[in-house]
């Protein structure tokens, strides 16, 4: 491995690929530092944008923008060495072509569904609201109720003696994020004249010509002194922040407005029951998101359901002192997974098949953000912030400090 | 009643993995004592009144552990360190039909030895030489199987060479087995009850038809204790040990000082200043490594022994007569126990055993330090050959100056020995070597340990004398008449009074009452690859079937007169004949790892599953996982501090509302 690169990225998830890819692009040459054991342990990014909580900040027009077809593709394909192809799921229609590249990531167009039961003032003033900004976006929304909500909600038993309102948003689309991210690190991986990889990097320090750390390559492995030309990239989600705020202690966290509750936990549950579950429609109700689960083009049977369910917001410096332990899976979830699915979906019986916790930042001023303390390093430093989230953000911002930075 | 979830919180979690048989087992105890004495708050989970639905892992704090009792409550546990008791699955490396009926884990082969009246004609194959696939082999000829053999790798059966295999390997031979140094190409089902089975060795193909293909892991080698991520606390501890320790010896070994080894480093890193106790902890681990070390010491002093013919070579046969466990000249004025364990092995059953305390094992790096046995002070009493697991003593009276000699040796099988009747001599590899008359049958000696001495005999017989030293083993002489082997069952007799009929997919069947469906699936051959883990408490969950309408597990549920049971057809698989299957579950084949793993430049096993979602499925990975990570071996990346944290262990079927 060589000891002296134009820019060193720090960080996990997807953002620093995207981001080395730009800077090999313009003939840099870049090591990305991954102090996990892989690029999978954390994976930041969202397939959609969960518009959540629905309140004004989350229902901004611009947000849908970035969530229709077009717009999405036109971030993602220039971003992605392979195709990216598109398929609608929209009502009972199944649009795809045969033509397409089957094991490529996918833009899936679904419907977007918000559910409210009629007996809640609060959130259905929400539900009126999301119903203004949508038409006045342009979107077509349209309010639904009782059965044709019932009828379209994911994993729905057919029971309809829901008394629910709903407001449809045609045409929104979410993303096979996890296709689009193994591909792309697997295209990365081969460009070995400018970039290298790292992962399980430990003992990170900042020096004089840049970067310290404990390295194993399948070359060598030891403490190595890294020479940085151009700058350093930190991506910052709550993996990262521990080192980030040992190293950088007087950072201002009002300035990302990082303070209370700035870290969103989520949990993302993956049900089977005997329900038939429809593909084309992603639902919200209450904390909840569910859609169906799949990867690239239809093919087998959706009768997995992911859950997506909105969990506390704890402070940066719980999550600091890696006190979690009860945040996932508490008595509060499982009792809103059963009411969910006993009372509202119908079921009689499912199985969990998975959880996988996450851990995102609420960003309220993402960006990224020139260091400008006195540290033991000359080299110029970035911190780039809003990498963790709806991959729309994540693409977005990771561009952004590109053009930034280079 | 709604679904209750309480919440706990202990220092130290010792939690059982699906299938777990015993619970809890020696590692469990020794980790739960030594964390408890430092005042460590742990908690053991497992057995039939809990069952473990998985861990979430807080990264650098320990984790959050899920249990259900049996009256389906939640119980979300807090813990800053997790012990995930863990289980080899024991199938092997994916070869072409490695997912048919026929392939079965040893765990499931020794339950339904138990259990079943399976038909083991003509011939039973045991993937793997290691301790318990010989154990098994043996146990199963002595129950009458006509035709075991042991199949390995040949560049793997010597890295199997684990301590006491030798004396292991020693019995199965002299009872009949036969060892097989090949490659498995295929298994292919060529009746209802007979596969064929096709390997591969250096004189070419060979086709052998069994009944039964026997996966007797572990295919690769193993520390036994995984601690990941790095430096989390949280650890899985490899289950090697059996219910009873005369079982397999080493294997309660490893766990046990494994665990010694695992419970001070847990207590090291959460008891901030163990005060007095530190020296007894670093005695513990002085202690622990010391016998870990030990143990992989016959590896440095391999006993093979050799032969000119059918003798014993002089080489080999110095060193038999050499060894501290063999009698040096007392022998020659009186009978007494010769105890043949050559190789460092770390059982000392017989040393336990001998009322006399005529045997002392006294290991040491130097060869004229150690001791075994003191031959002045044994009576002969015959204790040590009822209490071995490998029936290594015998008692020896040599008499030079006559034509025979005495050799009393232990016999384990269907035939019932008499006193006049002759027998076959084998030497230490099964040759037969010459015969000998049965002089006495002594009376059985008082032992404790409780060993399943059903069909064990202690037989005397007069030895040509220049046979003593070389004869270990006897077998009823085959005469020029004896009709020719039976291919029938005869384990038990068949009981047509406790037989009843039931309807098995429409179809009218006679079958055992009150035997689980499992096995009488097995009985009837019309078993699945799904029944193969055969799990004692049903914690695997894959063996549904529907019950008279209702979804059952099989093994939880025994037959009854008049029940229906409809067997759900398996799902397509969707492989083609190059392809071999991997994760059933999800469709995912060998090929397609390998394919992922080169064109990624992957370098960890959590990369790889981000992008071929094995052991996602309906088993959780309890069927492929193991065979996964041997395959990620075999492509050279280094599984082995992997741990599968995802959650849950097993589908956790949730009923709203329900009770």
């Amino acid at each position: 491995m060589r000891a002296k690169w134009d820019y060193v990225l720090l960080g996990t998830g997807l953002a620093p690929l995207i981001s080395a890819q730009s800077l090999i692009r313009q003939g840099k040459s870049v090591l990305i530092l991954n102090p996990d054991w892989d690029f999978f342990q954390e994976d930041s990014e969202l397939p959609l944008d969960p518009f959540w909580p629905l309140e004004q900040e989350s229902v901004k027009p611009e947000r849908w923008k970035n969530s229709q077809a077009e717009p999405l593709l036109e971030l993602l394909r220039p971003e992605f060495p392979g195709p990216v192809e598109v398929f609608s799921l929209q009502g009972d229609s199944v649009s795809f072509s045969k033509k397409t590249d089957s094991s490529a990531p996918h833009v899936r167009i679904r419907s977007r569904l918000w559910v409210v039961p009629e007996d809640n003032s609060t959130r259905a003033d929400a539900i009126e609201q999301l119903y203004v900004v949508a038409s006045d976006a342009g979107i077509h929304p349209q309010i639904l109720e009782g059965p044709q909500v019932c009828k379209n909600f994911p994993g729905y038993s057919g029971v309809m003696n829901r008394d629910v309102r709903g407001v449809l948003l045609p045409r929104v689309c979410d993303v096979d994020v996890k296709r689009f991210r193994v591909g792309l690190l697997e295209f990365l991986r081969e460009k070995k004249e400018n970039l290298e990889i790292v992962c399980g990097v430990s003992g990170l320090e900042l020096s004089k010509e840049g970067l310290r750390a404990y390295l194993s390559t399948t070359e060598s492995s030891g403490l190595k002194n890294i020479e940085i030309s151009g700058g350093l990239m930190v991506f910052w989600t709550p993996r990262m922040t521990t080192w980030i705020r040992k190293i950088w202690k007087d950072f201002d966290l009002s300035s990302v407005d990082l303070g209370e509750g700035s870290i969103q936990l989520w949990e993302q549950w993956n049900l089977v029951s005997r329900e038939p579950v429809d593909p084309s429609w992603v639902a919200a109700l209450g904390d909840f998101l569910v859609w169906a689960d799949f990867e690239g083009a239809p093919g087998r049977g959706w009768d997995q359901l992911t859950l997506l369910k909105a969990g506390s917001r704890v402070k940066i410096e719980s999550f600091e002192s890696l006190n979690l332990h009860e945040s996932w899976a508490s008595q509060e979830t499982f009792s809103s997974i059963e009411r969910f699915c006993g009372q509202f979906l119908n079921w009689d019986k499912f199985s969990i098949r998975s959880l996988k916790p996450r851990a995102l930042f609420h960003w309220k001023y993402p960006g990224t953000h020139r260091i400008e303390q006195d540290t033991p390093s000359s080299v110029p430093s970035w911190l780039v912030c809003g990498c963790d989230g709806s991959i729309q953000q994540v693409i977005q911002n990771a561009k952004n400090a590109v053009e930034l930075v280079s | 009643m709604s679904l209750l979830v309480r919440d706990g919180k202990f220092d130290v979690v010792v939690a059982a993995s699906p299938r777990v048989r015993i619970w809890p087992s020696v590692g469990v105890r020794v980790v739960s004592a030594l964390c408890a004495d430092l005042n460590l708050k742990v908690g053991a989970f497992g057995g039939s009144q809990v069952q473990v639905r998985g861990v979430i892992p807080v990264a650098g704090s320990g984790g959050v552990l899920f249990v259900e009792d049996t009256q389906r409550r939640v119980h979300r546990i807090e813990a800053k360190s997790i012990v995930k008791m863990g289980l080899d699955s024991h199938l092997p490396n994916p070869f072409p039909g490695w997912r048919s009926s026929a392939v079965i884990p040893i765990e499931t082969a020794e339950r339904l030895l138990k259990e079943g009246q399976l038909d083991w004609n003509p011939m039973v194959g045991i993937l793997g030489t290691g301790n318990r696939a010989l154990h098994m082999g043996t146990k199963l000829l002595q129950l009458g199987v006509p035709d075991v053999f042991c199949v390995e790798e040949p560049q793997t059966t010597s890295r199997k060479r684990i301590s006491g295999w030798e004396v292991e390997r020693r019995l199965f031979e002299m009872s009949g087995g036969q060892i097989i140094e090949a490659r498995i190409n295929r298994i292919k089902q060529k009746s209802s009850l007979i596969w064929e089975l096709r390997v591969e060795d250096l004189l070419g193909i060979r086709v052998l038809e069994v009944s039964k293909l026997i996966s007797a892991g572990p295919f690769s080698q193993s520390e036994g204790v995984r601690e990941y991520p790095p430096s989390s606390l949280l650890f899985e501890l490899e289950q090697t040990a059996q219910a009873v320790r005369s079982d397999d010896v080493e294997g309660y070994m490893l766990e046990e000082e494994r665990a010694r080894l695992l419970a001070v480093r847990i207590a090291k890193a959460l008891v901030a200043d163990p005060k007095e106790k530190r020296e007894e902890l670093e005695r513990v681990q002085k202690r622990a490594k010391l016998r870990l070390k030990f143990s992989e010491r016959h590896l440095e002093e391999p006993f093979e022994p050799q032969y000119s013919g059918k003798w014993s070579n002089t080489e080999t046969l110095k060193r038999i007569r050499s060894f501290s466990g063999v009698p040096q000249s007392v022998h020659k004025t009186s009978t007494v126990a010769s105890i043949e364990c050559v190789e460092d092995i770390a059982c000392n059953l017989c040393e336990k055993s001998c009322p006399e305390s005529a045997i002392q094992i006294v290991r040491s790096r130097e060869p004229e330090s150690r001791r075994f046995l003191i031959e002045g002070d044994c009576t002969a009493c015959g204790a040590c050959l009822a209490v071995c697991p490998s029936q290594v003593p015998v008692l020896v009276r040599e008499q030079d100056d006559r034509s025979f000699s005495k050799l009393t040796l232990g016999w384990k099988g269907k035939h019932t020995w008499k006193v006049g009747e002759f027998a076959s001599l084998l030497n230490r590899r099964g040759d037969a070597m010459g015969q000998a008359r049965v002089s006495k049958i002594p009376e059985f000696p008082e032992t404790e340990g409780g060993r399943d001495l059903e069909l064990f005999q202690w037989v005397e017989l007069d030895v040509p004398t220049h046979l003593l030293w070389e004869s270990r083993g006897i077998r009823p002489v085959v005469s020029q008449e004896a009709p020719d082997v039976e291919l029938k069952n005869e384990n038990e007799p068949i009981d047509q009074e406790a037989r009843v009929f039931i309807t098995l997919n429409g179809e009218k069947r006679l079958v055992r009452d009150d035997i689980p469906i499992t096995v009488a699936l097995y009985e009837m051959a019309q078993n699945r690859p799904e029944d193969a883990l055969y799990c004692p408490d049903g914690s695997c969950q894959l063996c549904t079937v529907f019950v008279d309408g209702i979804k059952q597990l099989a093994c939880q549920t025994r037959i009854r007169k008049g029940m229906a049971i409809l067997v759900p057809e398996p799902g397509p698989e969707h492989f083609t004949d190059d392809e071999i299957p991997l994760c059933v579950c999800e469709g995912i084949s060998c090929q397609q790892v390998v394919d992922r793993l080169k064109q990624g430049q992957l370098s960890s096993v959590e990369a790889v599953l981000s992008s071929v979602p094995v052991g996602s499925g309906k088993c959780h990975g309890q069927i492929c996982s193991k065979a996964f990570e041997r395959v990620l071996k075999g492509q050279g990346l280094d599984p082995e501090h992997w741990i599968d944290w995802r959650f849950p262990w097993i589908d956790w079927v949730v009923m709203p509302g329900g009770s």
